[in-house]
């Protein structure tokens, strides 16, 4: 097959730009991630969702889809011998020992779920969440370093009162300070200066939401009470400053307040996906738990699990969110309040590195096939050379002539075609590496200049 | 931004290949019971993926049309144009004998004539003209299958009900490549393959196989093949037979199932009569793929992905990196970290850039805590790159 060059202008390396929105719905302790259905497990295997992460998260890996890492014990079976069910340690491996040969083929448990493991080598490799003192004294040459692919990620909050002095010591107020400050030339909403902490509403978005960065303009958050929308913020000058638009409730009793309509509230960090809520006004007065029953105030959990009590602010926008990404220090419970809801809406940016190439086919060229069926099938001979004890002569070879004439016979002089249905991309060492190929055949004839696009996203 | 640059010398780079492994666990209740109940037909589990060519059946981890779900693997049943099964009455005996010549192209190639090869089982030079395929997802078996550590369970009790039962596991035999880890096949081009050999699995069931000795792959039948890097297993049609079925059957495990080697072939379809391999002449492929599956007790082995690593051993002398180009290492033209002006330069190493020939930033590496470098002080930082 010819092989052809590309030519300086033939690739051409884009990026392309994509901003995919997500929404989260938080209510009552549940975060419902893009309106997404819970999927229910299967019969029997105890997980409460498919991907076996909590709802509104996002599955890293995807791979224990459905599985509790307990099914095994569905099929333990009779022991006739002992009278007992036999639900012994499984191992995947070559011997039937948990040991086996720990060097060369060492077995693994059963846990019915997928895992990862590595044989503690020379190379030193491990698993990113094994700290080098443990990879050192807790682990042997040869022995089995297993990790997880039960991770997960999903928008968490952190409250912080004014007394933890978000502003100054605070360890996760210290962790953004510089990013603050750098924001801080796009305006003072930026500005959390020393020694003047307020109660801040931290809400933290894992980048596997939102890719490189938030899209400017995008960010949108809804206070509602008992499923009607009070008040509303927006970055709607594409600064990071979340501004205020109040919305008139009149159903339910106690009225909203349109005093801070275009007052600040808050910020959002774009590229580290924060939002910071730091707005303290009233959004509402009255929130029915059921219909007989009215509470001025909100329960509320700073991050060191302190209760806390006031009536609807944006320092309570995202109550029943988790507090932390760790579920051992979850503050779960305390932070659900019936009446209130909460959505949080943005859009990302992700850039995908795209490259075209444009490949020619110009008159003149690939005009030859070496496809056994390029060749008219009345060839006598066609695999029989002419041999003699001095020449080896190959037979000529008739092309089928598949150029269309008008006229049954003659059935017209020859026109050399072949149909391209496949581009081949080699490497300089002539080594294939990728093929496009045609929707549907393309004609070349000798007089036909061709040519082909062909996209790739990396 | 360097403004230094050290050039990597002949014995600065090396270059690594570490194995990383997984543990594949699927059990049968994934396979043919999670999401069929007594309520759902054989071959209706929505996580059952079907097609209109009756070709195969593709099964997943859980209702193929949710996005969560993943592919685990594929079952088909087919046979050799030379079998003596093959017969022109038979149900789809031309896509049976095509998924037969498609596994064997790919996996055992041609003869010198150009002719498909058929399988055959290395230990016993035995043709497997009626076979089993099971191709798993690359998702699981990734660059390989671990060898030595597969192993397919398989009930093989006599009974046989629209949902798995317990007494179709009563008596099970286990497939498992024993001879894997210390020995493989290498005539084929899709890879290195082993065998698969015949264990019983259950300490309560009927043993198949009276001399059988777990790990002695010389006491245990061949009963198909595994095909490492390709992450094909290929079952010898027979491993439900009792062998006292058709004449010239050319199966490894027959008349070896059952204790005394008289007992029946086993019921795969749901009407009972049918039995035995011999089922596949008047059912579909479809048909005979939802009776393996609803026999598979649990599937279990390792895969493989190479992770290759170039390590690169930054060395940095006494005299190298004392000083640095940071707006904030001066203040006032004085280093802001000395204390007293005679003391020597110092720095604090915090990022390694790895450079290309010409000076272009390619990959950065980060340290965990910045490292004080003086002139009395001289260490090596081993960067590793993985792809």
């Amino acid at each position: 097959m010819p092989l052809r060059k590309f030519g300086k202008n033939d690739i051409l390396y884009n990026q392309i730009k994509t901003h995919p929105s997500s929404s989260f719905f938080v209510y009552s302790g549940t975060i419902y991630y893009n309106n997404r259905a819970v999927e229910i497990s299967g019969e029997g295997t105890g997980s409460l969702t498919s991907v076996t992460v909590p709802t509104g998260s996002v599955s890293l890996f995807e791979y224990n889809v459905d599985r509790s890492g307990s099914e095994w014990l569905r099929h333990s079976h009779h022991d006739v011998n002992t009278d007992a069910t036999v639900s012994s340690s499984l191992t995947i491996g070559p011997s039937s020992s948990v040991s086996g040969d720990p060097l060369h083929s060492p077995n693994v448990h059963n846990t019915g779920l997928i895992y990862p493991f590595i044989v503690k080598g020379l190379a030193k490799q491990s698993f990113k969440n094994i700290k080098r003192w443990n990879y050192v004294s807790d682990y042997n040459y040869g022995d089995i370093i297993t990790g997880s692919y039960q991770m997960s990620a999903s928008i968490s909050r952190k409250l912080f009162q004014a007394s933890h002095n978000f502003n100054d010591y605070n360890i996760t107020g210290s962790a953004i300070k510089n990013s603050l400050d750098y924001a801080k030339r796009l305006g003072e909403h930026y500005d959390y200066p020393s020694g003047s902490s307020k109660e801040t509403n931290l809400i933290q978005i894992p980048s596997i939401f939102y890719g490189s960065e938030i899209k400017k303009g995008t960010v949108k958050l809804n206070f509602y009470v008992t499923g009607t929308l009070v008040a509303q913020l927006r970055d709607s000058r594409r600064n990071g400053a979340l501004i205020q638009k109040s919305f008139t409730r009149t159903a339910i009793a106690g009225t909203g307040s349109t005093a801070f309509d275009n007052e600040i509230a808050g910020c959002v960090l774009y590229k580290e996906g924060f939002i910071l809520l730091t707005g303290s006004w009233e959004l509402a007065r009255h929130f029915p738990t059921n219909i007989y029953e009215e509470r001025n105030v909100l329960t509320d959990t700073d991050y060191l699990g302190n209760a806390l009590s006031s009536s609807a602010t944006w320092t309570r926008f995202g109550m029943g969110m988790p507090e932390n990404f760790a579920p051992t220090t979850e503050y779960s419970g305390s932070t659900t309040a019936a009446s209130a809801s909460f959505s949080l809406e943005f859009a990302g940016t992700h850039k995908i590195p795209t490259m075209t190439m444009l490949t020619h086919a110009n008159k003149g060229e690939f005009n030859h096939s070496n496809n056994p069926t390029y060749i008219s099938s009345s060839n006598e001979n066609l695999y029989s050379p002419v041999t003699g004890s001095n020449i080896y002569i190959e037979p000529k070879l008739k092309i089928k002539n598949v150029h269309s004439s008008s006229y049954a016979d003659p059935s017209g002089s020859l026109v050399k075609t072949t149909y391209i249905t496949k581009i081949g991309i080699y490497d300089e060492r002539e080594k294939l590496i990728g093929i496009a190929s045609l929707a549907k055949p393309v004609k070349k004839t000798e007089d036909r200049d061709l040519t082909f696009k062909l996209k790739l996203d990396i | 931004m360097a403004t230094t640059y050290k050039n990597f010398l002949s014995n600065d780079v090396a270059t690594t290949r570490t194995l990383l492994h997984e543990a594949i666990p699927i059990t049968g209740s994934i396979v043919s019971g999670t999401y069929s109940t007594k309520t759902t037909a054989i071959g209706s589990a929505t996580n059952i993926k079907t097609y209109g060519h009756g070709m195969f059946e593709s099964v997943y981890d859980y209702p193929y049309l949710s996005s969560s779900a993943n592919h685990i693997f594929d079952i088909t049943w087919g046979y050799s144009a030379l079998s003596n099964f093959s017969s022109s009455a038979n149900t789809q005996n031309k896509e049976k004998i095509n998924i037969y010549n498609e596994f064997a192209q790919y996996l055992v190639g041609y003869d010198h004539t150009g002719g498909i090869k058929q399988f055959m089982e290395p230990t016993n030079n035995v043709e497997m003209k009626e076979c089993i395929f099971i191709p798993f997802s690359r998702l699981l078996s990734k660059d390989e299958i671990k060898k030595g550590s597969f192993s397919l369970e398989l009930g093989v009790s006599a009974s046989f009900g629209t949902v798995v039962k317990p007494n179709t596991f009563l008596n099970r035999i286990a497939l498992k490549d024993l001879s894997g880890s210390n020995g493989y096949n290498v005539d084929s081009p899709a890879g290195e393959y082993g065998v698969l050999y015949a264990t019983t699995s259950n300490s309560d069931a009927v043993m198949y196989h009276l001399a059988e000795e777990d790990g002695t792959t010389a006491t245990c039948p061949a009963a198909g093949l595994l095909y490492y890097q390709a992450g094909i297993a290929v079952l010898t049609g027979s491993i439900f037979n009792s062998g006292s079925g058709v004449t010239g059957y050319n199966g490894l495990l027959a008349k070896t199932w059952d204790a005394d080697h008289t007992g029946p072939n086993l019921t795969l379809l749901d009407n009972g009569a049918d039995t035995g391999y011999d089922t596949i002449t008047g059912s579909t492929i479809s048909a005979m793929s939802d009776a393996l599956r609803h026999r598979v007790y649990d599937i279990a082995f390792n895969n493989t992905t190479e992770l290759n690593s170039t390590i690169y051993f930054c060395r940095v002398n006494h005299n190298d990196f004392n000083y640095s180009s940071n707006p904030t290492y001066l203040t006032g033209s004085k280093i802001r970290c000395k204390t007293m002006s005679s003391d020597s330069p110092v720095s604090y190493a915090t990022t390694v850039g790895l450079y290309s020939a010409d000076n272009e930033l390619l990959a950065v590496a980060k340290l965990s805590e910045p490292l004080r470098k003086a002139p009395d002080t001289e260490f090596t930082l081993r960067v590793r790159l993985d792809y």
